[in-house]
């Protein structure tokens, strides 16, 4: 019954290998700027004794689609759910159940690849960030003339680490919200996502790093502003000692040259 | 000037101090053997002659790559890691050794009574204590000194009388404190005042000259070379509006004293020289030519080959003098014809070239490692 398909997408054509022909597969853009591609799997109506072996059946291909889409990755994660399965990673993922309930587990679906996704990127920003820390943590105890040609570099990952940490603000109470009661097959689906994924916890580790990021390089603002402070002042001291010094200078000259005979 | 291109050695530097080298041995050779021999019939080369002029860049070229040197080596000491107490240390003792060196050198090569004649030596070891003040202050206060420097040289000279100085082109002082302090800061060959503003030009123009390669090059030392040329020939059309007092030369354009003009002029030129030299030659790929190997060996012993060139044409001149009229002076500027004086110059620089090569070898003496030695082990 279930043969290889292809079926058109707004966004092209995507290749649905093994699934059955009815499936639905959509494509979204997401905020790291990949996409993700959720296929909906109706379970056909079989004899009750054949039932569970014809959802094993789906579930196993679904999970060799998902797995496809990045070979050699982590294994896709299953969430059975009140006779319905969700197969899921990253880049693909495949709810599949009775007709009726796909549109619910489509909602929560893309609700939570969406979000993860954000997290995701946030991590992998942030990670990418802490590699500098080291280098960049001195600058922030003090700051001296080296400093200065990287002073837009430091202020642009200021920036960052505040985009960073504006951007977790904003995702925090998204991922954070409680189920809505009562219980819905999409609430619980995100529940069981979430748990799975270790979304919140993983949500405090980021908050964590990019607190780090804001101290250190808020740190290096303010030592960089205080070191172009007091040069300027620096500077004008040396100034006022040079024309002191000219003035002495002259003097002198001028007292030699009326006592030379 | 991190990530500087100072680890290696620039081989724009070493041609420039080169040319430096070569311009000095003529001008030396020429005037002091005949600069004026057959004066009455022939053509005089001297200080007069327009077309002798470029050699009048030697001793700018000099001081100013002195200061650029300083600034790319402290720099690549500083990216090594390098403590800037001992960076001091260091520079405060090549200082002082140049100083001494100086006056040694015034004594030995001219006369004990030229001691403090404040040649180019004591001038750049008083340039190495201040580039060590430099390397510590804000870029803009070494500018401001700079200015100093140059605008307050005529005033100076003017409240210390420079003319009273000088009899016949030499500067005669007195032995007494104040003649000797009035010509280290302002009457000698080569006093403080404007003399200073070239090595502190050189320091603060390196990090323009030797910045960034590729395409990224800023124009800066370009525009700032040719604003100073510009401002030298402002200076020199606005002469007849400066008060009568202030003017201790007739010409507009000369080394003793010192002219605004020629102050100006002379870091403009080294600006842009550099620059346009750096541009051309540091970034060729392939291994030196015969002419870098040659001025590198040159640049490196250029301290030497300065005492050198003295006492080859010197002593021989004052040996010479005393034995024929009992006077060292008697064949001063009369020696020999300036064809001549001119075919010693070439003889030297190629003598010179052949044993700059030599002192590079290890365990051969010259007055870099004596100062090496002393300076910074």
């Amino acid at each position: 019954m279930i043969t290889t398909h292809e079926k058109l997408t707004e966004a092209g054509t995507i290749p649905v290998v093994g699934l059955p022909p009815d499936t639905v597969v959509e494509r979204m853009p997401l905020a790291d700027g990949g996409v993700v591609e959720v296929a909906l799997v109706a379970i056909p109506a079989a004899e009750p004794a054949a039932h569970d072996a014809v959802i094993a059946e789906l579930v196993g291909r679904a999970g060799s689609w998902v797995t496809a889409a990045t070979p050699g990755g982590d294994p896709p994660l299953v969430v059975p759910l009140y006779g319905t399965s969700v197969v899921w990673s990253p880049r693909r993922a495949a709810a599949v159940g009775p007709a009726d309930r796909l549109a619910a587990m489509r909602s929560a679906l893309v609700e939570f690849a969406d979000r993860e996704a954000e997290l995701r990127d946030i991590e992998w920003r942030i990670a990418a960030a802490l590699e500098h820390v080291d280098h960049d943590a001195a600058v922030a105890f003090e700051a001296d003339e080296q400093a200065l040609p990287r002073r837009k570099e430091l202020a642009a990952r200021f920036t960052a680490a505040i985009s960073l940490r504006r951007r977790l603000a904003v995702l925090a109470p998204l991922l954070q919200r409680p189920a809505p009661q009562p219980p819905t097959l999409a609430g619980q689906l995100g529940e069981r996502l979430r748990d799975r994924t270790r979304v919140v916890e993983r949500l405090e580790h980021a908050v964590e790093q990019a607190d780090l990021l804001e101290r250190v390089y808020a740190g290096c603002g303010d030592r960089v502003a205080e070191f172009v402070s007091s040069r300027r002042h620096l500077t004008l001291e040396w100034v006022i000692i040079l024309l002191l010094a000219a003035e002495v200078v002259l003097i002198t000259i001028d007292l030699l040259a009326a006592h030379t005979p | 000037m991190t990530g500087r291109r100072s680890a290696t050695r620039l081989a724009s530097i070493d041609l420039l101090r080169t040319l430096a080298i070569v311009l000095m041995t003529l001008v030396h050779f020429v005037e002091n053997l005949a600069g004026s021999f057959d004066v009455e019939s022939g053509p005089f080369i001297g200080a007069n002659r327009y077309w002798w002029m470029p050699t009048g860049f030697a001793a700018p070229l000099f001081t100013f790559l002195s200061g650029v040197s300083y600034r790319l080596w402290a720099d690549a000491q500083t990216a090594r890691g390098r403590d800037t107490e001992e960076l001091s240390k260091i520079t405060v003792r090549r200082g002082l050794f140049l100083i001494l060196f100086g006056l040694a050198f015034n004594v030995l090569v001219w006369m004990p009574e030229d001691i403090f004649n404040w040649d180019i030596l004591t001038l750049i070891g008083s340039a190495m204590l201040a580039l060590d003040v430099a390397r510590r202050a804000p870029p803009a206060v070494t500018i401001v000194a700079c200015g100093l420097l140059v605008g307050l040289a005529p005033v100076l000279r003017s409240v210390a009388d420079y003319r009273a100085f000088w009899e016949a082109g030499y500067f005669d002082y007195d032995f007494t404190l104040a003649d000797v302090v009035t010509g280290y800061l302002a009457t000698g060959y080569f006093p403080v005042f404007p003399w200073l503003a070239l090595p502190l030009a050189g320091f603060a123009a390196a990090p323009w000259i030797y910045g960034p390669a590729g395409d990224r090059r800023p124009r800066a030392p370009l525009v700032i070379g040719g604003l100073l040329l510009g401002a030298a020939a402002v200076v020199m059309a606005a002469r007849p509006l400066v008060p009568a007092r202030l003017v201790t030369h007739d010409r507009l354009w000369a080394m003793f004293p010192p002219t605004t003009a020629y102050v100006l002029g002379t870091i403009g030129g080294g600006i842009l020289l550099a620059t346009i030299l750096h541009r051309a030659i540091d970034d060729r790929t392939g291994g030196p030519g015969w002419l870098e190997r040659i001025a590198g060996a040159m640049s490196r012993h250029s301290l030497s080959l300065y005492v050198l060139h003295h006492v080859a044409h010197v002593w021989p001149l004052w040996i010479a003098g005393f034995i024929a009229a009992g006077d060292p002076d008697a064949l001063w500027q009369v020696a020999t014809p300036v064809s001549t004086a001119l075919a010693w110059a070439v003889a030297f620089l190629c003598l010179a070239a052949w044993l700059a090569e030599r002192m590079d070898r290890p365990g051969v003496p010259s007055a870099e490692s004596l100062l090496r030695w002393l300076c910074e082990s």
